[in-house]
């Protein structure tokens, strides 16, 4: 139990940690323009990563066709800018239909 | 919250602050959600129901949560699920550079780390003006921080009773809603963005397969090398004048 809730700790600490590198190194040092540049294309990437890695392995396998699809139709969507809500709503709506029509 | 808003209102246009006051809503509603499928989930595993709520309230970043509670519901070593836990959250690292001029200083900095995860980092890049992306930062990452220990308590109670959410598609919500927040985004960067993004996540699907998770999206990073962000633009201050 003590060894769990140390793992946890850790866990939290060191994520915390993660997050805070950033913002309070900043007060000291002010990355310069292209390093900016750079920052800001890496979050996108990753971002973008994040996306595409849950639109397409579920619970750490290759998922099926239903969640790849909801998933490409919200790119489709996001591309040719539509509402958020939209694009949210389409994405599950398309999911579930495919999911209900047996795609897995 | 609200006050925050009216100070921000002349700098902002009524219809973009309604549009992602909505936008963060539904961002919240959808964390929410996921968090009662990923207390459910974790109770599923016959963990007590504390270990999932306190891991929702210290580190309040669902993918390493997940992964932590499968690997110590599977029995294994609760280092290796802090250890792997840790690898997926790297991200944050450059999250929290690109994040950090929307913070403000101080105390709204300390506090503010805590409250950067992908859906509020996607706000805080996709806005038009500095004054919706610090909004929606904000907005969205408190909201985030409340909603998420809320939902994975209701889903730990609520466990069995579910059954499994994903027959409604919304494994699909989460996906969707970065998609949504960064293509834009990437589009508006122009070919070369649009060509890393693609590459990176190419690059992640790719290796997802077989390497431990949090690994294939920092590999994505090497997609960066398509940009090339670091060398000067046309669009510097200094050389379009």
């Amino acid at each position: 139990m003590t060894e769990l809730l140390a793992a946890i700790a850790v866990l939290a600490v060191g994520t915390y940690t993660f997050r805070a590198t950033g913002p309070l190194l900043r007060k000291r040092w002010k990355p310069s323009p292209a390093l900016q540049r750079t920052l800001e294309v890496a979050s996108v990437v990753l971002l973008a990563a994040v996306a595409a890695r849950s639109g397409t392995f579920h619970d750490g396998e290759l998922a099926g066709g239903a969640l790849i699809g909801g998933a490409a139709v919200a790119a489709v969507l996001s591309w040719i800018k539509a509402p958020f809500l939209v694009i949210v709503g389409v994405a599950v709506a398309v999911t579930a239909g495919l999911r209900f029509a047996g795609l897995g | 919250m609200y006050a925050f808003i009216l100070l921000n209102m002349d700098t902002m246009n009524r219809t973009e602050l309604h549009s992602l006051l909505r936008s963060v809503a539904v961002v919240c509603l959808a964390g929410g959600i996921l968090g009662i499928s990923y207390g459910a989930l974790a109770t599923g595993y016959g963990l007590p129901w504390w270990i999932p709520v306190l891991l929702s309230v210290a580190v309040v970043a669902g993918a390493s949560e997940m992964m932590f509670v499968a690997i110590i519901g599977a029995g294994g070593s609760p280092w290796l699920a802090a250890a792997a836990g840790l690898l997926v959250n790297a991200r944050h690292i450059p999250f929290g550079f690109q994040v950090a001029p929307v913070m403000g200083h101080g105390l709204r900095s300390i506090l503010g780390a805590h409250a950067i995860n992908d859906e509020s980092t996607s706000f805080a890049l996709a806005g038009s003006s500095p004054a919706i992306r610090r909004l929606g930062f904000w907005a969205c990452g408190v909201g985030i921080v409340l909603v998420w220990p809320l939902g994975t308590a209701l889903g730990t109670w609520l466990g069995a009773f579910l059954g499994d959410l994903d027959r409604w598609g919304l494994d699909a919500v989460f996906p969707a809603m970065i998609l949504a927040l960064v293509i834009p985004k990437a589009r508006a960067g122009g070919a070369a963005l649009t060509t890393a993004v693609v590459v990176g996540a190419a690059i992640t699907v790719a290796t997802a397969s077989f390497l431990p998770a949090g690994l294939p999206e920092l590999l994505s990073l090497a997609a960066i090398a398509v940009a090339r962000p670091w060398r000067p633009t046309t669009t510097e201050p200094e050389l379009s004048s």
